[in-house]
């Protein structure tokens, strides 16, 4: 599906040229930014693809659709778009792992246009359907850091939630608002020229009355064909509430029975092709029926050179949805419920899960997410994750389903995010009627849940481990993890031979289905082992190993990578190297506030490994940091054997140490969860409002953060953390 | 006491603006006896009483936790200070300490 944003739609006869209006746009000159900003009908769309086809190459187009709402989802559009135009090799970009370091996403993205000194122009079409803060936030970032000879052309219904202001002070956007829009009277007739009506006295009263508002123009022409020869009223201008009105008693009021149902039950579609309106609608022939209505220039935009897939207008498909609702309300959910199997069946999981949701069938959705969220995490999109579990959470659909609890359940607790992990949680483990499950009653996925939380202690969290493996099939996406698990509990209670295969096994497995997140943690603890033998070759070469599939897949942010960072952090120690010791572990800081009692062992193991290797590279203030969060831990969940013991050693030991200095390594978990909102153009008290905290408490923090990296502004903050892998590599 | 430690004091009582100025810029060396972690325990107890902005209580924090004041000892030195300071500077400084420990004793 993202193939088809990336072009303009095509041209068809009957197209006004807005020439004067192109050259307006030539005269942009320095502008980085170039707005065009009007209510539907403008023809927004068709004059930025007409200006396109007038620039010179490089050239990029995205129209921005819903599904990148997530930010993960956006960040990857827009490089698709500038790769697809071949302005940015495809180098992978950074996933999130967590909705609030969205930014490092953005900040790869920015960074590798830099580096690659990328030039050209970006289209962005229809950045209306940007709804989410944090997808603004995104779009926001890019446009006020573009890199010089990169510039943006975009358009949307309103500038709501793009900086806008701050652009315009820094006297870098041109904009084009409706009075640039509105035609003109030689434009207006070629229009109506176009559409096969021929006006003679009341063209002048139909300029008049619509203000060379394009859609006004068009739809009077339409309805004038359609009535023939009775004169219709002309559309006013900005009434677009009447729209609906006008599109069904002058326009469409006169199309079979036959072709208005098609309209209006297809309308559910947000793209349209043959194929998938013949299954949603169980006709045939719906290709057909999708080049007429093009050839009856009614409202159709083509958005591909094949014409294989077409969209309505948005004007077109608001009146469509609310005419289907008021028509054949009744069959709205059957409709819902095939397009969720169309998609699903072409490999689309986020506009089948939204199909299925409209169809209101919860149980349907609850299997759909089930089955979409490894992967779904794996790619980073936890935004579009936590959507469908509140969805599910909120309908109380996830307390029937415990399966789903407990997978919604562990994916925040890779999030960082112990408290819905643990209100998940509750579910996992209960029947229909809230009373506790037995043990072998208790699905595998509600058993690997368990075994990850440790609440009970190692032994059971090892015996729930191993039922798990035992209860997912040899084929189940999920064993690697269930293996994971079992591991885990193993190398907490120090019976670290038999951890060693068992990671190693799951390993094999993850890599085999390409799920990096577990392969990297497993990489990293076979590493970890191999050195507590001696053994630094094996621990080098699988820590360069974990490397580069942390590099591959984007995983900076992983909760599963920062062991895998504090490993190669030890190996740089090792042969003496602090500077990239330093980097390294910065890149483990990063983390930090997400090594909760969301997988205890795992974060305690982590933050204990990185106590040791902050000590290694004498930053005794930086291991003392970590030390608290360790023992935040202990305090928690008292009963975690062999690591509980490390802890206790680890603590005796950093008592006996000097004073440490503060530095960069002793930022607090909230500091640290602010420094990459500080590469964003949010102001204080926006950032406040992101991060639920008063704009006071982010001055205080920030002014904490510039003490301890020795800056005094936010920009030098920025770069002081990029240099220390604060920010990523 | 060394003969020198009471000529700075009596140049400190003095009011010595040169004296002063390098006791206010750090300048004179600790005496012994007095560590990292006391001295941080020192300067928590002194901004409790002074009542300053937040950003100096989690500088002190930041300063007590690298020179290996645990949390109980954070404690322990707010409990003596109470009935000193008074339950009103106490309870003022609180939540901006527990803050700088990230520490959420209040439900909700």
């Amino acid at each position: 599906m993202l193939e088809l944003n990336l072009h303009p739609p095509t041209s068809r006869p009957g197209i006004v040229p807005r020439r004067w209006l192109l050259e307006k746009l030539d005269s942009a000159g320095d502008a980085h930014l170039i707005a065009v900003i009007a209510p539907p009908g403008y023809g927004k769309t068709t004059v930025m693809a007409q200006w396109m086809a007038t620039r010179p190459l490089p050239t990029a187009w995205l129209t921005i659709d819903r599904v990148d709402n997530d930010p993960a989802v956006l960040i990857t559009s827009i490089s698709s778009a500038l790769s697809a135009a071949g302005m940015l090799d495809g180098e992978k970009e950074q996933r999130t792992a967590s909705k609030t370091v969205l930014t490092q996403g953005i900040t790869s993205l920015i960074e590798r246009l830099e580096r690659q000194r990328v030039t050209g122009m970006l289209f962005l079409d229809q950045v209306d359907n940007l709804r989410t803060r944090s997808a603004l936030d995104v779009l926001g970032s890019l446009l006020t850091r573009l890199p010089e000879g990169l510039r943006v052309a975009l358009t949307a219904r309103s500038g709501d939630g793009l900086p806008l202001p701050l652009l315009r002070s820094q006297g870098s956007v041109m904009e084009l608002s409706i009075e640039d829009l509105a035609m003109d009277e030689v434009e207006a007739k070629e229009l109506i020229d176009g559409a096969g009506v021929s006006i003679e006295t009341e063209f002048d009263d139909i300029l008049d009355r619509t203000e060379g508002w394009p859609a006004g123009l068009y739809l009077t022409a339409l309805a004038m064909r359609a009535g023939a020869s009775t004169s219709p009223t002309p559309l006013v201008r900005g009434d677009d509430i009447f729209v609906a009105d006008y599109l069904k008693q002058e326009v469409l009021g006169r199309l079979t029975e036959d072709r208005m149902s098609f309209l209006t039950r297809s309308s559910i579609l947000s793209r349209l092709s043959g194929p998938v309106c013949d299954f949603v609608l169980e006709i045939t022939g719906s290709a057909r029926r999708l080049q007429n209505l093009e050839s009856s220039n009614l409202l159709i935009v083509p958005i591909d050179r094949t014409r294989t897939w077409y969209r309505y207008h948005s004007l077109l498909q608001d009146f469509l949805r609310s005419e289907l609702e008021r028509r054949e309300s009744s069959i709205l959910v059957s409709l819902h419920s095939r397009a969720a199997t169309w998609h699903e069946d072409h490999g689309q999981p986020e506009l089948a899960i939204e199909h299925a949701m409209a169809a209101g069938g919860a149980e349907r959705v609850a299997e759909m997410v089930s089955r979409a969220a490894r992967v779904t995490y794996a790619r980073g999109r936890m935004e579009t994750l936590a959507g469908w579990l509140t969805w599910l959470e909120d309908g109380g659909i996830i307390a029937r389903h415990p399966d789903l609890a407990a997978l919604g359940s562990f994916a925040r607790s890779l999030e960082g995010d112990d408290r819905g992990a643990a209100r998940l949680a509750d579910y996992a483990f209960v029947d229909a009627d809230g009373e506790l499950v037995e043990d072998d009653q208790l699905s595998a996925f509600s058993r690997m849940l368990r075994s990850f939380q440790a609440t009970t202690g190692l032994d059971k969290a090892l015996s729930d481990a191993r039922a798990a493996r035992h209860g997912f099939q040899r084929s189940s996406e999920w064993l690697h993890v269930a293996m994971g698990a079992e591991a885990m509990a193993l190398t907490a209670m120090g019976e670290l031979d038999e951890a060693d295969t068992v990671w190693a096994e799951a390993v094999r497995v993850s890599e085999e289905l390409e799920a990096l997140p577990f392969t990297t943690v497993g990489l990293a603890e076979n590493a970890l082992i191999a050195s507590g033998r001696g053994d630094w070759v094996t621990a080098e070469h699988l820590v360069e190993r974990s490397m580069s599939r942390i590099d591959d897949g984007g995983l900076e942010s992983y909760i599963t990578s920062a062991l895998t960072f504090v490993m190669a952090a030890r190996l740089a120690a090792r042969r003496g190297d602090i500077a990239e010791g330093r980097a390294h572990m910065g890149r483990a800081t990063a983390i930090r506030p997400r090594l909760t009692i969301g997988i205890p062992a795992l974060s305690l193991q982590t933050l204990l490994e990185m106590t040791k290797t902050f000590i290694e590279l004498a930053d005794v203030a930086g291991a003392r940091r970590v030390m608290r969060e360790a023992s935040d831990i202990v305090m928690a969940r008292p009963r975690l054997g062999a690591l509980g013991s490390e802890h206790a050693e680890l603590k005796s030991r950093l008592s006996a140490l000097p004073a440490g200095s503060v530095g960069a390594s002793s930022l607090t978990n909230a500091e640290l969860r602010l420094l990459p909102l500080l590469v964003t153009h949010l102001t204080y008290p926006e950032i406040g409002e992101r991060l639920f905290v008063s704009r006071h408490t982010v001055k205080t923090q920030a002014m904490s953060i510039y003490r301890k990296l020795g800056v005094s502004s936010r920009a030098e903050a920025v770069d002081a953390a990029r240099g220390i892998g604060l920010l990523g590599s | 006491m060394t003969p020198e430690q009471i000529q700075l004091l009596r140049r400190l009582t003095l009011n010595d603006e040169a004296v002063m100025s390098r006791a206010l810029t750090g300048q004179i060396e600790a005496f012994d006896g007095i560590d990292a972690r006391c001295e941080a325990l020192i300067r928590i107890a002194a901004l409790v009483s002074m009542a300053p902005d937040s950003s100096s209580y989690q500088w002190a924090m930041d300063l007590a936790l690298a020179a290996g004041v645990d949390d109980e000892q954070i404690f322990q030195t707010l409990i003596v200070l109470a009935p000193i300071v008074g339950q009103a500077r106490l309870s003022a400084a609180l939540p901006h300490l527990l803050d700088a420990l990230e520490l959420e004793v209040l439900e909700g």
